[in-house]
């Protein structure tokens, strides 16, 4: 018995030893982030992990909230039902800092931005192909450039982490000047463009290229009204050879011609995989035209429609009627709607990308950048008005000549042809702001914007979040 | 006992002694009808008189006692003044001296006389065993705060789940039927309050020993012989970092020495929606949408509103009755070695929704065995099947919204919503799918748990006994979901079946190692000391796999390989451990004074680097009042007790892998083709620790009358600090929380239960309990912001929760509803956009809009209080006890009537907002105009009171004679009847004012949307034993 009692106190000592030790986590369905970034498929999958945040809501899901319906151009389509607040306010210019659009835009916008970060500080210590490896860092830098730009137009001043987080110290950060943050856009891009490809293979379909860099340093150098390099560097776009205009302006919304000729660069969506949603967000709330409900988040003001001609072919992507699903019954909306990102037997499941860059939008930043440098021009090649004119001809309008405009006229003319050609793609508020033709054009369209909305208010929980946020004037 | 080991012990050294008795026994055996007068014969010379007095604890006589000597025939009975004579045939004789509802005493007749004989009352509560963490206890020597009930309480009605069987009957312990009338459905339980924000705040559960059991739906109530709640540190600090919630303590039923006991139990019963919405029928629906095109200048919708008749009313068509059955066998026994009990349990129940249903078939074995003297070993083991046919939770307010004009479905089968009336009308009904095609959307869960628990125990002296234990509890669960074809579910039509099916695997395994120390060190101290190691470990793991596309609804979700697009496979895993050393000691002094020290060390896997292992001691002290002199003149009070108690007890209830930095997958698409990416979710917390609960708590029990009356008073202050907090970080990180340790929630509140014993006959027996707790809870700290705002079921119609720095957890903030804007008020109402009819609400800052800045605070979703009532009678064969409980000052929000009472033409609405409605001429200040443009949003206007009084069981019951059981051969019939949720007093308007539609959340209580409604049962049963 003695015996005994010395084997329970001897096993209980040894389970006491076995298990002590026992008590480190060792996750099996995750890697540690000192852990990650330890070879090139890593690497793929870290650079892969920014892209995936372009479809999220507050990147491009809802982008075209912030960008349309502050403006002209756009307003709720809630004719069945009024829209939330949340879109109702920022169409009717009402907005504060409290509404989530602006919480969840630059939630998404920094999550992005610290992947890249965190890309660009661990790439290159990998080893691996140099090429790819290069060419990897060109893309995070290309996407930390395009989410900063997005950022800094929006909201003006904004913080500028250039590192990854890593702990929770320091994090309160105040907003840098929009001039350094066009700064290190200015030089992301620069340092990605020798190292991203024209293309790719039929796998990689979707990455960032250089045309891409270039279009959109090309936007930024309009933004700033720095005419000479934008000029410069959308012509090094043109001569890529590498982008054209479909012939038709409906080709651009076949679902065939998702990663087409034109497009430059787009979130990418496919069918039953990631599914986009534009479509259902666009088509007018529960008309029953499609499979599934439909929202009419965004349709078109009636000031907007008045700037297309009659026989533009343009037109034929604003629609108030439209057979039922799977009916010859036909459903009167009572008001238009955009048909761009319609896609009929969607049910939920829609493949449409969301175009950011496309090949007429360059072609328009070329001829307004250009007519600021030397005017109209005489409609030969690289003149300005040849750029308008190949936008124009697609759409089935009459050419244009040199003496049909001034400087300040064809001005005009681009910024209304860039509503009409790039309309609900992202760019009206964007333009408005940059051309400082907000104001006047929301009360055009009898809505009443004032200064404070050239930027949005920083969202409130930032606000209550960091302690060194300020917020901008008015809001 | 101890007093004749040393006896026995001497039988080993004296030889002869052993052989004269083993020869008496002999002679006993060979000739038992003889041996009394053996012993009398051979017995010392002539009878002893003996004089005595039988008395009760309080001096008081008891008449008609028994008194017998042992061994004989011997025996007489006490007279009215307690004094009884015996004549006993020999010096030391032992007397057995008995009286109903008194234990059974047997004393020594040694050289007096006269002896006095006090019994103790057998029904003295002071001397029920309740079961305490790692051992058990005399109520009346407990220090801390534990409450029990009784396995024949929770099972007065059949229950589903253990914690049904709770509500209201507990000081402290708040359970809420949050999910309605839904079998299987979430009941959450919360004693004294609300700790936590983020992590947990339901309490640790234990069965037999085995703490963490995972699911308690699928334990069988009717295996429970009593639970025990310990509330206080004192009580709770033996679990460490998971006492801090409080503890379940759920002890099974085991066997008994004696005869085998077989006892079947089969009820029946029928569930009926207790209460639906009023909502207008098809033709008022018709005249809404054409008040509404009037109001915008528009023609009617429909030319002839009336035309329509009464049509579908759709609540009826989702809700019906359904049945409920129960049946129960145990047998049990055994002898003084061995006792056992096996059971098997079978619950059904269908639920009022359609296509809803909850089944379990469960198993278990209770078995121990003396081996010897020293050594015991026993086992638990449990097995349920459970099968859970879950309902579609947006069915009811698919069912509030959609038109009464549809019917199910058209001509061709096919299911109808609102878009067919909107695309046939050109009006924009809104839909929310239909009730019935999603309701027959399959939604089942299997699930198999087996909870096996076994155990060795030593006694290496009488009074040391080590313990061990090896446990598991397994569960196995396999979920399947097929939406078929044409299913129209929110607005979405399903083209092609969607199915998904998962399976999860949940171990978790224990050993326990135990050393009890257990004395009567003398007559005045008794000392009590328990230590023990104790090893957890659980893995869990799980897989989802889902197809869409389905031509063929036949295949469901068994073949997923024939979907036409296969989504992407998910798979989890997870394990944590934890390791824990405690100790506990009792001492008691005089039977008066007592003392409790506990102190656990635990540590958790789960916790940062730095902070893995956790203190928590707790001390308790005890005063029995009633046991000292000067107590005894007072002799109406027979009990009275003080306590004190503080103590700290933590919090672990996190996921695993929080204080590490995790690199997630996401997806994009590139070539049209899915790759995956990787992505940081969380910033790494080396600092991570358990959440920390210091608690005070001050207590009395004073019983009066012989303990015919009882009251338990407790105060407790709760601090919880360092709360597991998903603190907002700026998002400029890349982050928007960071899981750490900041914060301070403050519970502090008083609890009474007071119990009676009103009649006390052979005949007719009447007790009644009551209990009321008042919990006062309050955010302190919130780590440096000063709010959390959680966004409600609705939030982007304004609908949010809030915890806000001095404010209890939970409060309603949305905009205040200030009533109609009159048509005198018509140019204010401009102002702000609106028109009279429209509603109003408060414009907090002034600025002249009403936007998000004009959120607000505007109630709370916790109670001022909570309390339950009791009674049961007894009158001869008959017995009756009904079950009341109720909370009152607590807020909900009904979001249901964003739809219903909105009347924009667009969703169906209750006759209240139809003929109730603003007009010129009816100038209502609660209900607002129909066909106003503005937008819709929440606001205190759906926020209601959400008091309620619920009879929430009735049972009677009657005893079938004992001449005529005799003739049938078995011991006890009886047979019974019962209602649960018979009527609720309320003036909330919607399903039932315990509506949570986010479950068990911690911030977001009180919000009523697409509810299951609350079910009245009736069941008639019968209990047969033999």
């Amino acid at each position: 018995m003695k015996k005994f009692k010395i084997n329970i106190a001897v096993f209980t000592v040894c389970l006491f030893y076995l298990s002590c030790s026992k008590l480190e986590e060792h996750p099996q369905s995750f890697i540690t982030q000192n852990a990650y970034y330890t070879n090139e498929k890593q690497a793929v999958a870290g650079v892969n992990g920014i892209y995936s945040i372009l479809t999220s809501p507050g990147c491009y899901g809802y982008f075209y909230r912030l960008a349309e319906l502050p403006t002209d151009q756009g307003e709720t389509g809630g004719l069945f039902q009024p829209s939330e607040p949340t879109t109702s306010s920022l169409n009717n210019f009402t907005f504060n800092s409290s509404n989530s659009t602006f919480e969840d835009f630059w939630q998404d916008h920094y999550i992005g931005i610290n992947d890249a970060n965190l890309a660009i500080a661990k790439i290159p210590g990998i080893s691996m192909d140099a090429t790819e490896q290069k060419r990897l860092i060109a893309e995070a830098r290309f996407l930390r450039a395009l989410l900063y730009f997005n950022l800094v137009r929006l909201f003006g001043d904004v913080p500028m982490p250039t590192t990854y987080t890593n702990s929770t110290e320091n994090l309160d950060l105040a907003r840098t000047s929009t001039t350094e943050v066009y700064k290190l856009i200015e030089s992301d891009l620069t340092s990605a463009i020798p190292d991203l490809p024209t293309s790719y293979s039929a796998t990689d379909i979707g990455r960032a290229t250089k045309g891409a860099a270039l279009t959109l340093l090309g936007k930024v150098y309009l933004t700033l009204k720095d005419w000479q390099d934008a000029k410069s560097t959308l012509k090094s776009v043109i001569d890529l050879n590498q982008y054209s205009l479909f012939p038709n302006y409906s080709d651009l919304w076949q679902l065939s011609n998702k990663n087409g000729q034109e497009f430059i660069f787009s979130v990418q969506y496919q069918a039953g995989v990631i599914n986009s949603a534009y479509s259902t967000e666009f088509a007018p709330r529960s008309s029953g035209i499609q499979a599934g409900q439909s929202y009419g988040e965004v349709a078109p003001t009636p000031t907007f429609l008045k700037l297309y001609a009659s026989n533009d072919t343009r037109l034929s992507f604003f629609k108030d009627s439209y057979p039922k699903y799977q009916s010859s019954v036909i459903v009167n909306f009572g008001h238009p709607f955009c048909f761009k990102y319609f896609d009929l037997d969607e049910g939920g499941n829609s493949g449409q990308n969301y175009p950011v860059l496309r090949f007429a939008d360059v072609l328009l930043m070329y001829a307004e950048a250009e007519n600021e440098i030397d005017g109209v021009g005489d409609g030969s090649m690289y003149s300005s008005i040849w750029g308008l004119n190949q936008i124009r001809v697609r759409a089935g309008q009459p050419a244009k000549t040199s003496t049909d405009f001034t400087q300040s006229s064809l001005r005009n003319e681009i910024w209304d042809e860039r509503s009409r050609e790039l309309c609900f793609e992202g760019h009206r508020w964007f333009d408005l702001v940059r051309t400082n033709t907000l104001i006047q054009a929301a009360a055009a369209a009898g809505k009443t914007a004032t200064q404070k909305n050239l930027v949005c208010p920083i969202p409130q929980p930032e606000i209550n979040a960091d302690k060194n946020l300020v917020q901008n004037p008015g809001y | 006992m101890k007093n004749y080991l040393p006896a026995f012990r001497n039988w080993h050294f004296k030889p002869i002694w052993f052989k004269i008795s083993l020869a008496l026994i002999c002679l006993l055996l060979a000739d038992k009808g003889y041996s009394n007068g053996l012993f009398y014969h051979h017995g010392n010379n002539a009878p002893i008189v003996v004089h005595g007095k039988v008395t009760d604890s309080l001096g008081n006589p008891i008449a008609k006692a028994s008194v017998i000597e042992k061994g004989t025939t011997t025996g007489t009975v006490t007279n009215d003044k307690g004094d009884f004579v015996i004549n006993v045939s020999r010096k030391n004789a032992l007397l057995t001296i008995s009286s109903v509802g008194f234990i059974t005493k047997d004393v020594q007749f040694t050289d007096e006389n006269f002896i006095t004989v006090t019994l103790k009352d057998s029904r003295s509560s002071l001397d029920e065993i309740v079961v305490i963490g790692y051992g058990t206890s005399k109520k009346g020597d407990l220090t801390g705060s534990i409450s029990s009930i009784k396995g024949s309480d929770i099972n007065a009605a059949p229950v589903s789940n253990v914690v049904q069987g709770l509500e209201g009957k507990i000081a402290g312990v708040n359970v809420t039927n949050t999910s309605g009338g839904k079998p299987g459905g979430d009941i959450t339980i919360r004693i004294r309050g609300f700790n936590s924000i983020n992590s947990g705040n339901g309490p640790l559960y234990v069965i037999d020993g085995f703490p963490g059991v995972g699911d308690l739906n699928s334990i069988n109530p009717n295996e429970i012989a009593s639970v025990d709640i310990l509330k206080d540190a004192s009580a709770t600090a033996i679990y460490g970092a998971r006492g801090a919630n409080g503890v379940v303590l759920i002890t099974t039923k085991k066997g008994a020495a004696g005869k085998t006991v077989v006892n079947f139990d089969y009820s029946q019963g029928i569930q009926a929606p207790l209460k639906l919405y009023h909502l207008i029928d098809a033709t008022q629906f018709a005249e809404v949408a054409n008040i509404v095109n009037e109001a915008n200048g528009l023609s009617p919708v429909f030319s002839n509103p009336a035309s329509f008749g009464v049509g579908t009313d759709w609540q009826r068509q989702l809700f019906n009755t359904a049945p409920l059955q129960n049946a129960q066998l145990s047998i049990s026994g055994g002898d003084q070695k061995m006792k056992f009990t096996i059971s098997a349990g079978y619950f059904s129940q269908d639920g009022i929704e359609i296509g809803s249903g909850y089944k379990r078939t469960s198993l278990s074995t209770n078995i121990e065995s003396k081996i010897s003297d020293k050594f015991t070993v026993g086992a638990y083991i449990y097995g349920a099947g459970i099968v859970n046919n879950a309902d579609d939770p947006a069915a009811t307010s698919a069912a509030l919204t959609i038109s009464p004009i549809l019917t199910v479905k058209d001509s061709t089968g096919r299911y109808l919503t609102n878009s067919d009336l909107a695309s046939k009308y050109g009006f924009g009904f809104y839909s929310k799918g239909n009730p019935i095609a999603m309701a027959n959307v399959e939604n089942t869960t299997t699930q198999t748990h087996v909870l096996a628990n076994t155990y060795l125990q030593y006694k290496i002296i009488p009074s040391l006994t080590f313990k061990t234990t090896f446990g598991a509890d397994i569960e196995y669960g396999r979920y399947g979901y097929y939406e078929p074809n044409g299913t129209p579910d929110g607005g979405t039509i399903n083209v092609g079946g969607t199915a998904q099916l998962s399976t999860s695997k949940y171990v978790s395994w224990l050993n326990e190692n135990t050393l009890t120390y257990d004395k009567h060190l003398n007559d005045r101290n008794y000392l009590n000391i328990v230590g023990g190691i104790t090893f957890q470990g659980t893995a869990s793991s799980s897989v989802t796999a889902t197809a869409e596309g389905f031509t063929d609804d036949f295949y469901k979700y068994n073949n997923l390989s024939l979907g036409s697009i296969q989504l992407p496979s998910s798979s989890t895993t997870d394990s944590y451990q934890l390791n824990s050393y405690f100790i506990r000691g009792n001492y008691e002094l005089d039977n008066k004074y007592l003392a409790t020290f506990t102190s656990r060390i635990d540590g958790s896997s789960r916790f940062g680097e730095n902070n893995k292992y956790g203190f928590f001691p707790s001390g308790a002290i005890g005063w029995r009042v009633s046991q000292e002199d000067f107590m005894k003149q007072i002799t109406f009070i027979s009990n009275l007790k003080l306590r004190a108690s503080y103590g700290i007890t933590g919090n672990q209830d996190i996921g695993s892998f929080q204080s590490l930095a995790n690199i997630g997958g996401t997806q994009y698409i590139l070539g049209g083709q899915r790759v995956v990416g990787a992505q940081p979710i969380t910033i790494a917390n080396p600092d991570l620790k358990w959440e920390k609960t210091a608690q005070f708590d001050l207590g009395i029990d004073v019983a009066f009358f012989k303990d015919r009356l009882s009251i338990t008073a407790d105060y407790y202050n709760k601090i919880t600090s360092d709360l597991l907090l998903e603190k907002p970080v700026p998002a400029s990180s890349g982050f928007t929380t960071s899981l750490q340790n900041a914060g301070k929630v403050g519970n502090k509140g008083i609890e009474l239960s007071i119990n009676s014993v009103n009649v006390k006959s052979n005949d007719f027996q009447w007790n009644t309990g009551f209990n009321i707790t008042f919990n006062r809870n309050k955010v302190l700290n919130l780590g440096g912001t000063d709010a959390i705002i959680s966004n409600g079921y609705l939030w982007y119609f304004g609908d949010y929760s809030i915890a806000k720095v001095g404010y209890p957890i939970g409060e309603f903030y949305t905009y205040k509803f200030e009533g109609i804007w009159q048509t005198s008020q018509a140019a204010e109402a401009a102002k702000y956009g609106e028109k009279p009819g429209d509603p109003k609400f408060e414009d907090v800052n002034h600025d002249g809009v009403i936007n998000s800045n004009d959120l607000t605070m505007v109630g709370s979703a916790q109670p001022d209080f909570t309390y339950g009532f009791s009674s049961n009678l007894t009158y001869k064969s008959f017995d009756f006890g009904i079950t009341l409980n109720g909370t009152y000052g607590n807020k909900v929000m009904n979001d249901s009537y964003i739809d219903v009472n909105f009347p924009n033409g667009t969703t169906n609405l209750t006759t209240d907002a139809f003929n109730n409605r603003w007009t010129p001429t009816n100038p209502s200040n609660t209900h607002m105009r129909i066909g106003s443009d503005i937008n819709p949003s929440t606001s205190s206007e759906y926020l209601e009171s959400g008091s309620f009084l619920e009879i929430s069981n009735v049972v009677l019951g009657y005893n079938l004679p004992k001449s005529l059981t005799d003739k049938i051969k078995l011991s006890k019939v009886r047979i019974y009847a019962s209602v649960q949720d018979l009527y609720t007093f309320t003036k909330y308007t919607g399903y039932n004012p315990e509506a949570n539609a986010f479950g068990a959340d911690n911030l977001r209580l009180g919000y009523d949307y697409s509810y299951y409604p609350l079910a009245r049962t009736f069941n008639l049963g019968i209990n047969v034993t033999f």
